[in-house]
């Protein structure tokens, strides 16, 4: 999970996130080499002006020519196959998907709605609302969106979306009033919540742990207090946890 | 022709041989869970059409085979897991009001005489 006073990514919790920063570790690499180079052919060029006679090397050099045309196509496949890899990486699964949920963005809330089938092909599903922590102090009895200790505000909610761990899933994403976008950057995962669409993302987090995130879009005068927060659980804990809410209902 | 289609439409399960079926096994195996496969027909980011199609199709079977009739479960199963709540109410709505005309009855082709062109 992201750290206070860290400056760099979140931890990761799936294979796509790794590979997202994987890809922009490779292309801030690139990036610096070609910064310093641009910068230090400048800086000569510039500097050596004054010199009669320098700048003719520039003219009709045609071995420069053909490394300053041949580098940066080099650099721009190296970049393309990076590019392309991480996105067929990042694509389907390969195994047929064991749940599904579905996430519905409200103002200024989300629902999540789960659905798993046993053995058995028996369905179990339930629906649950996910708001912020907010209160320092309950406003009315039944409320439970209080801060208690250890909490972090404007990241923690009352009921977190649970998913398993190791186990390839779908999420399906729409919104019921305006555009939302369901984001969690340590699993790699950013969908629109449009209105009327129901967008598709395979999902597979690959450690146990409390992933955060934010709404994405801007969706009205409480967009900052929609706050996501994953409980990624071992499977054999999802299953009791699809199972008990099933008893409850 | 007619009643050919009706029959093998009706009767899928039945003129399936077995160890064609066997072939077509997942394999995949997930203690407790039964994986879904990927609808190859609903490719695109936008699943809303999936959601529908597997409600008509559970409305269908159940007019054809009953409510008790196990493989409709499996449309059941299916569009409970795609449908968002908002469309599921709707959509549950419809059929409660007779005006989702989709499922209201089988298709076309099982109507007996309900196409001219076929008889002669």
């Amino acid at each position: 999970m992201s750290q206070w006073g860290g400056t760099y990514y979140s931890m990761n919790f799936s294979m796509a996130a790794s590979l997202s920063k994987f890809l922009y570790e490779c292309i801030m690499t690139i990036n610096c080499f070609v910064l310093t180079t641009v910068v230090c052919g400048l800086v000569m060029a510039l500097s050596s002006g004054r010199v009669v006679g320098h700048c003719r090397k520039y003219l009709k050099n045609e071995l420069l020519e053909a490394i300053w045309t041949i580098v940066p196509a080099f650099l721009i496949y190296l970049i393309a196959s990076m590019s392309f890899y991480v996105l067929y990486m990042n694509g389907e699964h390969k195994e047929p998907t064991l749940f599904h949920s579905v996430i519905t963005g409200h103002q200024w809330y989300w629902t999540y709605q789960y659905a798993m089938i046993d053995e058995m092909g028996k369905f179990f599903g339930f629906e649950h609302d996910s708001y912020a922590l907010l209160n320092d102090v309950p406003s009315t009895s039944d409320d439970d969106t209080v801060l208690s200790k250890g909490d972090t505000y404007l990241l923690d909610v009352d009921a977190p979306f649970v998913i398993p761990q190791g186990m390839p899933g779908e999420l399906l994403v729409t919104s019921d009033d305006v555009i939302h976008s369901w984001s969690v950057p340590a699993l790699g995962i950013t969908v629109d919540a449009v209105p009327g669409r129901l967008n598709r993302s395979p999902i597979l987090a690959s450690t146990v742990g409390v992933a955060y995130g934010h709404c994405r879009e801007l969706c009205g005068v409480n967009h900052f207090m929609m706050p996501i927060c994953v409980e990624i659980v071992t499977p054999a804990t999802y299953l009791k946890f699809m199972k008990l809410e099933e008893i409850e209902e | 022709m007619d009643r050919k289609v009706k029959d093998v439409l009706l009767n899928w399960d039945k003129s399936v041989p077995e160890e064609m079926m066997e072939e077509y096994k997942v394999e995949y195996k997930f203690d407790g869970v039964t994986p879904q496969p990927f609808d190859a027909r609903f490719t695109t980011w936008n699943q809303m059409r999936l959601c529908w199609q597997n409600f008509a199709d559970y409305q269908r079977c159940i007019k054809l085979k009953g409510k008790t009739y196990e493989p409709c479960k499996w449309f059941s199963n299916r569009y409970l897991s795609f449908c968002p709540a908002k469309k599921r109410n709707k959509l549950h709505f419809l059929v409660e009001e007779d005006a989702f005309a989709s499922g209201k009855r089988p298709p076309p082709m099982l109507l007996e005489g309900d196409d001219g062109h076929d008889e002669h």
